[in-house]
């Protein structure tokens, strides 16, 4: 007998809750149970007053309620909840996940957008390959025209190059209609369309929109348009004219949302955000040379939420090549010495790897390590003093593609701590991280602090040959048979971390074996 | 405005009446046959007063006067009920008599009968009636309840009184057997022959019996009733105090035109019977048990053929799907599966939609069980199933008290679409079991209704139907449906791409076919759709048993179009559709009728057939309609309805009967088979 594990996965978006239940397991692919959705417009609350008010926290509850009903005869191994675009927003988020969790026992996990949008990427990459032969081929751009912002990513031959979550939201735009306009819809649709072309004037540029020639339009509001413009290529994706787009605007420009409703036969409930994303895809559109545009369908949304819910790490794995490669852009725009950097993160790789058992950390950690690794330098390119507070201030507000923000945290930290002092309860910013984000920031600065001693030269000699636990010390041996007391001194003042931690005290070796 | 091009709504409604009623005067039926459909016609009729004709009048404004259309349709229901009346009183009547069933006239009474109606009337009628004097200025309108059968009496003084028949003792008197005849007198005519004892030394002047019909057409304010239930209580009481639509009488013609003046409806909407009024209710005589010899035995449900009681229902769905054809074959099926989840520890959900169901079948005790199990039973109960509110209050308040989640309807739609879904958990893991129908899960209908079922375990059907549920359970709010269509989202849209697709095949020169059969055919986007279909070159072959709006046979409109219609002892309620799709034929069956209201206001499905040897199957149901020359109707191009019957020499083919025989010769055939199989009794070794 096959044991089958059931999961539910919440998402808890800007106009909806969802609901996913589906089986599955190790062995077998996952199955979709049953499904259900929620109109619930915290965005609108967000986006407007920046928090949730108390009406839509109760509404929240019952809808979630009525989901834990319809869970019921599942018998629910597992239950996952996510929060996406507006929760993140929310200035009253803690409260909003505590009521649930009191009223519900459901924990909201809040993704951001660079989760969500690895999320996409993930889902859509394999559907893209199947549909379009050659897709890697291509420059490519996903858009998802959400309600508080919309997300975009680049893709330079089937990799990512740049993601980037622009301030457009059709949520927003709304609140313009209420706000400043009194509801008059011409003037609102002008303003909104002038906004949203001035911003994609700015980042044309810089994003090279117009080498693009695949353009991937994804969320709610895209699969309505293919629903009523689309056909599929696959029965995950669905392809749209440009030219049937163009007319298709025209045709829309002068209806109300009402309209829409009759003529499109829209949901009420997403017609009102309907033309502004159309608009938002229009824009975009034009500025590529797409001559077409790709809609993924609801399933892969799906598969992605299950997916991730049924193994996250999995997720950061997947992105390990695309965060080292951001880390090293990075890294070389800020003129860091890269012979260094990737020596030490080969040396701090090692020593990782040769101490799995001591650091008794989950895999997807060594990502960590490798990105602070090539980045621990990079404050150097503002002043030399105090680099490693610059270098955790510099990665803090990057965008490294593949690492979202509380991931950026981490390895800020561990970069920060990778010299003079070792992390502690006064530092306060340090204190805001949670207890298990502690402790990962505490063993991979140790590592880190003791690859670099070791090139403090910064020659690339100190190539470690062994490592050994003898007693109560960890013994580096290295074939390089020059002066080594630099690397001594300056282990000896390092590797006090490392002692602290694991009880082993750092000592280096010559080992003329392999000589 | 008229427009020529469609056939007026109700005028079709009471063409349907019209045939019914035809059927009903056959010489090849027997005479309880033809009362029976004598009570059809005069229960249709009173549906049709209470909410077409109401809604007509309602429509115009008094100071017009009636419309066109009302007027005209009067005058047509007019013709049918005088028909209907003479033949009830003229051949029906003394017909039974002749052999031996005498429905006695007190006229014909004797010492004897006498005696038996003073017992009644002093035993039970006197004490359960209450007279009620109506004065001059009183309306009568407030005095009298919808439906049922009054006495009225005026006096020397003109004053009226009027009496109630009470209606919970029997209307039927059987005063036994008296040699070869048993004789039946009506409890009305007691009450009239007996009146003046209401009020001693009064001499009466005349009398008469007389019935209202009331609009009942009436919706909740659901907006504004938070408690839906009581509002639903509230509306069946209100029923009882609507405007009045119709008068029938019976007794002295004065009388009756004052009580007509009284209640202020015109001479159109008054009907002077000979015949006793309500002849619904004699539908009762019509099934009396000791008269077989005087109906047409009705066809007994036979096994089905894709699944034998022995078959495990689990098992074979994981194979294959069941398609079940009603009443041929046995709708037991549908009752196993509820039956047996509700024992079973296996089961961990049974969803249904409940409209029309019988507050005593077996599946409203599985359920009920299922839920005191522990079983999580959601059960959607259709309170605004038109007549039949009373009845499903009760049902669900039992339903409710067992433990189960009980939905109260949808605020503005009705839902109309027929689904039972069975979650289980099993070694694989979780799987669910689906029925869909064209038919309500109830099991007496099941006998007498044509309809068609599928069950199926196949994913891409329950997951759809498990989104349909939670849309109408109130769990989720957007049902994005894959392989079923639900109106009133997607099911309209469906319809009318499917048809333009054929029409498109036909204009590219390719064969192009449309056979559908349902009840009503009445929204005029998906007749226009037909008639450019048509205009096309699409052969459309429809089967629409009552109400037609579309025009057949027009040159240049519809001249590929041909409309039949079938009355027979079974009520036609089939809804199912083939498109031929350039030879790669597509089948659906749905619970919606192509009507406006069925399409926009509530909730129904439409679902397409999979397996192949189904869609063969169900494509022969449906061509073979076509060949019946029997208890068929044709339906002309200026609106009149043809009797087809065979031509001479032509061998009769009678569809009803076709079937019944099949699933007879199928049944039996099976039946030997497995008496092949022969279970040997051992004794255990060891």
């Amino acid at each position: 007998m096959i044991v089958k594990e059931t999961i539910a996965v919440i998402d808890i978006g800007s106009s909806a809750i969802r609901l996913l239940i589906a089986q599955g397991g190790e062995s077998s692919d996952w199955d979709l149970l049953d499904s259900a959705e929620q109109p619930l417009a915290l965005g609108r609350d967000v986006f407007r007053k920046g928090s949730i008010d108390r009406r839509a926290m109760n509404r929240a509850v019952e809808i979630l309620k009525g989901f834990q009903e319809l869970m019921v005869p599942y018998n629910i191994d597992r239950i996952v909840a996510i929060g996406t675009s507006a929760l993140e927003e929310s200035e009253n988020r803690e409260m909003f996940i505590d009521r649930v969790m009191l009223q519900t026992g459901i924990e909201i996990r809040v993704i951001d957008s660079v989760e969500a949008n690895q999320l996409t990427w993930l889902a859509v990459r394999e559907p893209l390959n199947k549909a379009l032969t050659g897709f890697k081929r291509y420059n490519s751009l996903i858009i998802e025209a959400g309600a508080g912002s919309t997300d975009l990513m680049i893709l330079k031959k089937g990799k990512i190059t740049g993601s980037h979550t622009l301030p457009i939201g059709t949520l927003r735009y709304l609140q313009k209609l209420d706000q400043n306009f009194g509801g008059n819809i011409d003037n609102v649709r002008e303003f909104f369309r002038n906004q949203v072309s001035r911003t994609v004037k700015t980042i044309s540029h810089e994003l090279r929109l117009s080498k693009i020639s695949k353009f991937v339009a994804f969320g709610s509001d895209a699969r309505l348009m293919a629903d009523l413009l689309g056909h599929p290529v696959t029965k995950e994706i669905a392809v749209i004219s440009r030219d049937a787009f163009r007319d298709f605007m025209k045709e829309i420009e002068s209806l109300s949302p009402e309209e829409m409703i009759t003529r499109l036969n829209l949901p009420l409930n997403e017609a009102e955000l309907f033309y502004p994303a159309m608009l938002v895809f229009d824009t975009f559109v034009e500025s590529t040379r797409a001559d077409e545009i790709l809609v993924p369908s609801a399933n892969i949304r799906q598969g992605l939420l299950i997916n991730y819910a049924a193994g996250r790490n999995t997720l950061r794995e997947i992105f390990r090549t695309q965060v080292l490669a951001g880390s090293r852009s990075l890294a070389k725009r800020f003129q860091s010495d890269m012979k260094h950097a990737e020596f030490v993160m080969k040396q701090a790789v090692l020593l990782y790897d040769s101490l799995n058992t001591e650091l008794g950390l989950m895999g997807y950690n060594r990502m960590f390590l490798e990105a602070a690794a090539i980045l621990h330098d990079i404050g150097g390119f503002i002043g030399v003093t105090s680099h490693h507070k610059h270098s955790q201030y510099i990665v803090h507000n990057s965008d490294i593609i593949g690492l979202s923000a509380s991931d950026k945290e981490i390895v800020g930290h561990i970069v920060r701590y990778h010299r003079r002092a070792k992390p502690q309860s006064s530092h306060s910013l340090y204190m805001s991280l949670n207890r298990n984000d502690r402790i990962v920031v505490q063993k991979l600065s140790a590592l880190l602090r003791v690859a670099d001693a070791l090139d403090r030269s910064h020659t690339q000699q100190i190539v470690i040959s062994d490592l050994k636990i003898k007693n109560d010390r960890l013994i580096i041996q290295t074939s390089y048979p020059g002066d080594l007391s630099l690397e001594e001194l300056s282990l000896e003042e390092k590797g006090d971390l490392f002692e602290n931690l694991f009880g082993l005290k750092t000592v280096l070796r010559f080992d003329n074996s392999t000589t | 405005m008229k427009d020529e091009r469609f056939i007026q709504r109700e005028i079709s409604w009471n063409a349907f009446n019209a045939r019914v009623m035809r059927e009903g005067l056959r010489d090849d039926l027997k005479p309880l046959d033809h009362l029976k459909f004598m009570a059809i016609t005069s229960s249709n009729y009173d549906e049709f007063f209470m909410v077409r004709v109401a809604k007509l009048m309602r429509d115009t404004p008094e100071t017009e006067g009636q419309s066109d259309v009302l007027a005209d349709l009067l005058m047509e229901i007019r013709k049918v009920v005088e028909l209907q009346d003479r033949t009830v009183t003229r051949k029906i009547i003394p017909t039974l008599a002749k052999e031996g069933l005498v429905i006695l006239a007190p006229e014909d009474w004797g010492t004897e009968e006498n005696l038996k109606a003073d017992h009644i009337f002093e035993t039970e009628l006197f004490p359960l009636s209450t007279p009620i004097a109506v004065r001059k200025d009183a309306q009568l309108t407030d005095l009298v309840t919808q439906g049922r059968i009054y006495t009225a009496c005026s006096f020397d003084d003109d004053e009226l009184v009027i009496i109630r028949l009470p209606d919970n003792i029997d209307r039927f008197r059987d005063l036994g057997i008296s040699g070869d005849k048993k004789i039946i007198i009506l409890l009305e005519d007691i009450l009239m022959t007996r009146s003046n004892k209401f009020s001693p030394g009064r001499k009466m002047k005349s009398s008469c019996f007389f019935r209202v019909t009331r609009d009942a057409d009436m919706t909740v304010d659901e907006k504004r009733d938070e408690d839906f239930i009581a509002a639903m209580e509230e509306i069946l009481e209100s029923r009882k105090s609507s405007f009045p639509v119709r008068l029938e009488t019976r007794g002295d013609f004065e009388l009756a035109g004052q009580l007509r003046e009284n209640l202020g409806l015109p001479e159109s909407n008054h009907f002077h019977l000979i015949s006793p009024l309500d002849l619904k209710a004699f539908s009762k005589i019509a099934i009396m048990p000791e008269f077989e010899h005087l109906r047409t035995a009705l066809h007994t449900p036979e096994a089905a053929e894709d699944l034998s009681e022995n078959d495990d229902i689990w098992e074979t769905l994981k194979d294959r799907d069941i398609l079940l054809h009603h009443p041929y074959e046995t709708y037991a099926p549908v009752i196993r599966m509820v039956e047996e989840a509700a024992e079973d520890p296996a089961t961990l959900a049974i969803k249904m939609i409940l409209y029309r169901t019988s507050g005593d079948s077996p599946i409203a005790g599985a359920l009920i069980r299922a839920a005191e199990r522990g079983v999580q039973v959601t059960v959607l109960v259709e309170l605004k199933a038109r007549f039949d509110e009373g009845a499903n209050i009760n049902w669900a308040a039992r339903l409710e008290k067992a433990g189960a989640i009980v939905i109260y309807g949808l605020v503005i739609l009705k839902v109309h679409a027929k689904a039972l879904m069975i979650v289980r958990r099993e070694d694989e893991g979780i799987r669910r079991y689906l029925h869909l129908g064209t038919g309500n899960y109830n099991d007496s209908t099941a006998k007498l209704y044509t309809d068609l079922g599928l069950i199926t375990a196949r994913d891409n059907y329950t997951r759809d139907a498990a989104l349909m549920f939670n849309a109408i359970t109130g769990y989720s709010s957007d049902p994005h449906l894959e392989t079923l269509f639900m109106a009133p989202f997607t099911l309209r849209r469906e319809i009318l791409r499917l048809i333009h697709r054929e029409e498109k095949r036909a204009r590219g020169g390719e064969e192009a076919r449309i056979i559908a059969k349902m009840n009503s055919l009445v929204d005029l986007e998906i007749i226009e759709a037909l008639y450019e279909a048509s205009d096309a070159g699409v052969k459309i072959d429809l089967n629409i048993r009552g109400i037609c709006c579309l025009r057949p046979g027009i040159d240049g409109l519809s001249e590929n179009i041909r409309v039949i219609s079938i009355i027979d002892a079974f009520l036609e309620h089939t809804r199912a559709f083939i498109f031929h799709n350039g030879g790669r034929v597509e089948v659906y069956l749905s619970s919606a009728d192509w009507m406006t209201r069925n399409l926009n206001r509530r909730v129904e499905l439409l679902f397409p057939i999979a397996d192949s040897s189904h869609k063969r199957r169900i494509g022969s149901i449906l061509e073979n309609y076509f060949r019946d020359n029997c208890r068929s109707w044709e339906l002309r191009s200026d609106g009149e309805w043809d009797m087809i019957r065979p031509a001479k020499g032509e061998r009769s083919f009678r569809i009803q009967e076709y079937f019944a025989e099949k699933a007879a010769v199928q049944a039996a055939g099976r039946m030997i088979i497995e008496k092949k199989t022969l279970s040997v009794r051992r004794k255990p070794s060891g």
